[in-house]
């Protein structure tokens, strides 16, 4: 308990510490804030465009794939707000510049810091707009959506965004080994954004990609089934199964690539 | 110094350039493959569209071709010449007083060298992925001869479009925002993401006199033969008079910076 309690002071100094970075450029900050929104426009533009040219995609109306893009995006963009910032600038230029040394001589886990100590604040309007989205869609699927559907969606939701942690931050353990991996979250990142359809439009070999290499089709396509009265207790099988087996992954990665660390940074 | 000696030197910088790009291989070869992969998933999107109402839509060949040329042609506008901030930002800038080069054309050869050299590496990657998924055009040479000539002019274009907001940072220190921003709109209206003719009429009958469209989505109709030769040296035309425009904004900004420029780094 009193180590949680250190823990939740440490990110709240790293927190306010980002804002105020945040708000040294006001004007670029601005953009930024702008920037999370028109990428999802885009993509929402995308298809609801695909949408103009067939009524149902993979079995899936408009407003049931609108549904699985929100949550989807939703759910991205927290776990982006979260860790995926931290992990990239980690990768980007972290490693090289021999921050870990940093890490290592603070009172708290080294992961903790390359995962959470860049909270990216500029995507909370992304994450407010997605909410309104997905609010809205909740609403026009009303007939469907129940409050056991939504409590399962929850814990499907919950049970994603932990194996999408275990599996990026198990990506990143590779910035120790290579001398220059920034481009390995880049492509996790721009795969992840295919988790805004749903996963059964793509090929087989692509589905599987989506499932257990970048697990991102627990993000969206999962939640969304069970939102939608669907009851896939398969993939949340698959889901518990995945996780067990990245929790051993994970561990076994970091420990590793902690090994391999030289602190020589350059 | 003479011409000669000018055009070695530039050809020293393009070298020197594609040496640095080639120190990382895998972290390059990841780079080139991830934009290419986002436009694999959103060709499986349009294949999907295809296949639920094939009357409305591009036909299965015709769909894997042009998302074969997006991905061919999409490092050409989609980059980042991040290099001209830094540069502003740290006082690297000077550096060009003590050498024989002009910084606008070092960026843009230094970045074209990375551009061209991504564009060739995925042209041998993914022709023969293509062809296993159905690829198949047969231009007239002409078409093919014209489609050539675009590759330069749209480096050139986006190039100073994006170098433009870059030389931003001489009065407003962080401008990465922006510049990310633009590469959102390009990836819509150029065709990447979606083929031009998807959007509604009236969007088109706008964006037809902007650059945008004439960056991916002409070209590649060209290639295809969609689009006859008056067609396509229009879009060229339209595509050199923003050259020129921009070519001239873009001389002014320099100007005007470097009248802001104090060298001294923050």
């Amino acid at each position: 308990m009193h180590s949680l309690r250190r823990y939740f002071h440490i990110y709240q100094q790293i927190f306010i510490t980002r804002v105020q970075m945040l708000f040294a450029f006001r004007l670029n900050t601005f953009v930024h804030f702008l920037y999370g929104p028109a990428y999802f426009i885009v993509l929402f533009v995308v298809q609801q465009l695909a949408y103009t040219k067939a009524p149902e995609l993979g079995g899936w109306t408009r407003d049931q794939a609108t549904l699985v893009l929100s949550v989807c995006f939703v759910l991205y963009t927290l776990t982006f707000i979260l860790y995926i910032s931290s992990l990239r600038q980690f990768l980007w230029d972290g490693i090289r510049h021999g921050v870990v040394d940093q890490y290592l001589t603070k009172p708290a886990s080294p992961l903790f810091f390359i995962a959470w100590s860049k909270p990216d604040i500029a995507q909370i309007p992304m994450f407010v707009l997605t909410v309104a989205l997905f609010l809205r869609q909740v609403w026009l699927l009303g007939d469907t959506v129940t409050v056991s559907g939504m409590l399962f969606a929850v814990l499907a939701a919950a049970l994603g965004v932990w194996l999408h942690y275990l599996a990026i931050t198990t990506y990143t353990s590779l910035g120790f080994v290579m001398t220059k991996a920034e481009q390995v979250l880049e492509l996790f990142d721009k795969v992840s954004d295919s988790g805004q359809y749903p996963t059964n439009i793509f090929p087989g070999s692509l589905q599987f990609l989506l499932v257990a290499v970048v697990p991102v089709a627990f993000l969206g396509y999962v939640p969304a089934q069970f939102l939608l009265e669907y009851r896939p207790w398969h993939w949340v099988l698959l889901e518990c199964l995945l996780i067990l087996s990245f929790v051993v992954i994970h561990k076994f990665a970091w420990k590793y690539a902690i090994r391999q660390y030289t602190s020589a940074s350059s | 110094m003479s011409y000669n000696n000018q055009m070695s030197v530039y050809g020293l910088v393009a070298k020197i350039s594609l040496q640095d790009t080639m120190e990382y291989r895998v972290n390059f070869l990841l780079s080139t493959l991830k934009y290419s992969l986002m436009i694999l998933f959103t060709a499986l999107v349009w294949l999907a569209v295809e296949q639920a109402n094939p009357a409305e839509s591009y036909s299965r060949v015709e769909t894997i071709t042009y998302f074969f040329g997006a991905a061919i042609l999409y490092t050409l506008s989609n980059f980042h010449p991040y290099e001209i901030e830094v540069d502003i930002k740290q006082g690297g800038l000077s550096r060009f007083l003590v050498k024989p080069m002009n910084p606008h054309l070092f960026y843009l050869v230094k970045v074209g060298a990375e551009s061209f050299l991504a564009t060739a590496l995925k042209l041998i990657a993914f022709l023969p992925i293509a062809f296993a998924l159905g690829f198949y055009f047969q231009p007239h040479l002409s078409q093919l001869l014209l489609f050539c000539l675009y590759l330069p002019v749209i480096y050139y274009v986006s190039f100073l479009l994006l170098s433009s907001i870059s030389v931003c940072a001489f009065w407003f220190t962080e401008i990465y925002a922006v510049r990310w921003g633009l590469t959102v709109i390009f990836r819509l209206f150029s065709g990447i993401l979606l083929p031009f003719d998807y959007f509604p009429n009236v969007v088109q009958s706008v964006l037809i006199y902007s650059p945008f469209p004439h960056l991916a989505y002409t070209p590649i109709r060209l290639l295809q033969g969609q689009l006859s030769i008056a067609e396509g040296v229009h879009g060229l035309t339209i595509l050199l008079v923003w050259g020129v425009v921009l070519q001239l904004f873009n001389s002014f900004l320099w100007r005007r910076g470097i009248q802001e420029y104090e060298g001294t780094g923050i």
